[in-house]
């Protein structure tokens, strides 16, 4: 018993045990989070996004898409970014660098909607407005987010809407 | 015939008389390797997936909880049969913890069986990889050190 200070009950040196929880407790508080972050991080690829409206803006030059997120995670998830192609009989007709998504902050198990604006070609509005109309409008692409500060994304359900 | 039937019964009741303290003294070694092995394994893989740690820490830091559990594993062993003893079954365990969060995905994230065996055998190599070198490394140094500075046991 010369060494590592008077014994506990069960006869383990009492500052060794101390030190081994206090590591313990450490480390437990930075694995936590790491081990969610990782789990959440190949969850999310599993969301669905799905396109719920669409509004149209600036005499149809702009289109308003709702979009819902419901996170499957067991981590917070945040909405940075959107890539996003509109198509109509297989043309693109939006300006694909001129999409914008809402930054919206998801809670684990939550649903949330966010708006994402995309901007529609010169010349394509008269046809844009016919695919509305008729549910030729179509609908692709990335949704980006944010995982414990790692970024992914997810894909947009393929979805035509009338 | 009569002397082996004795000794063997006196080594029975001697067995029985220490019997209580070698229970203690197992599960003291349990006790104390489960931790060890906790330590190291949650360590070890905050120093693999770093990028989804706490900004405030750096995934080298977590190199720091593995040397101190291979530094304690020197101070919380009876002798050094006992210390070896308990830092096998730490490491172990600590292989076990990461195999265990490298795989998680695999049922939290909901795969079809197909991808389940695609992925099952490229993840358990892709976690042995990635922790056989740091993890042993780390653990044995802090062990080695702690017995180079207190070269007698404890007790």
């Amino acid at each position: 018993m010369s060494e590592g200070g008077p014994p506990t009950a069960n006869g383990l040196p009492l500052a060794a045990t101390i030190a081994l929880i206090l590591t313990f407790v450490l480390t437990a508080s930075m694995f936590v989070p790491t081990a969610v972050g990782f789990v959440s991080y190949d969850q999310v690829q599993t969301a669905e996004m799905t396109v719920e409206r669409i509004d149209v803006a600036d005499d149809g030059e702009m289109l308003l898409l709702s979009i819902a997120f419901a996170n499957p995670t067991i981590e917070t998830v945040d909405v940075v970014g959107a890539e996003l192609y509109a198509r109509v009989d297989g043309d693109i007709v939006n300006h694909i660098a001129g999409v914008r998504a809402d930054q919206a902050t998801v809670p684990t198990g939550e649903t949330r909607r966010f708006h994402v604006r995309v901007p529609i070609r010169d010349g394509q509005v008269d046809r844009v407005q016919q695919a509305l109309d008729s549910g030729n409008l179509v609908f692709s692409g990335n949704i980006w987010v944010e995982v414990s500060n790692e970024r992914r994304t997810v894909d947009l359900e393929r979805s035509s809407h009338d | 015939m009569t002397e082996r039937l004795y000794i063997s019964s006196a080594r029975a009741r001697a067995a029985a008389l220490v019997d209580r303290d070698r229970i203690i003294a197992a599960m003291e070694t349990a006790m104390v390797s489960l931790l060890l092995g906790a330590i190291a394994g949650m360590s070890t893989f905050v120093f693999v997936q770093g990028q989804f740690t706490p900004a405030v820490v750096e995934s080298w830091h977590a190199i720091g909880p593995i040397v101190v559990a291979g530094l304690l594993n020197r101070l919380l062993s009876r002798n050094l049969r006992n210390g070896m003893l308990i830092s096998f079954l730490a490491v172990a365990l600590a292989f076990v913890i990461n195999f265990t969060v490298w795989l998680a995905p695999l049922w939290l994230s909901g795969y079809s069986w197909f991808a389940v065996n695609i992925l099952l055998p490229v993840l358990l190599g892709r976690s042995l990889l990635s922790v056989i070198i740091v993890l042993p490394m780390s653990y044995y140094s802090g062990y080695f050190t702690a017995m180079f500075l207190m070269p007698s046991s404890r007790r």
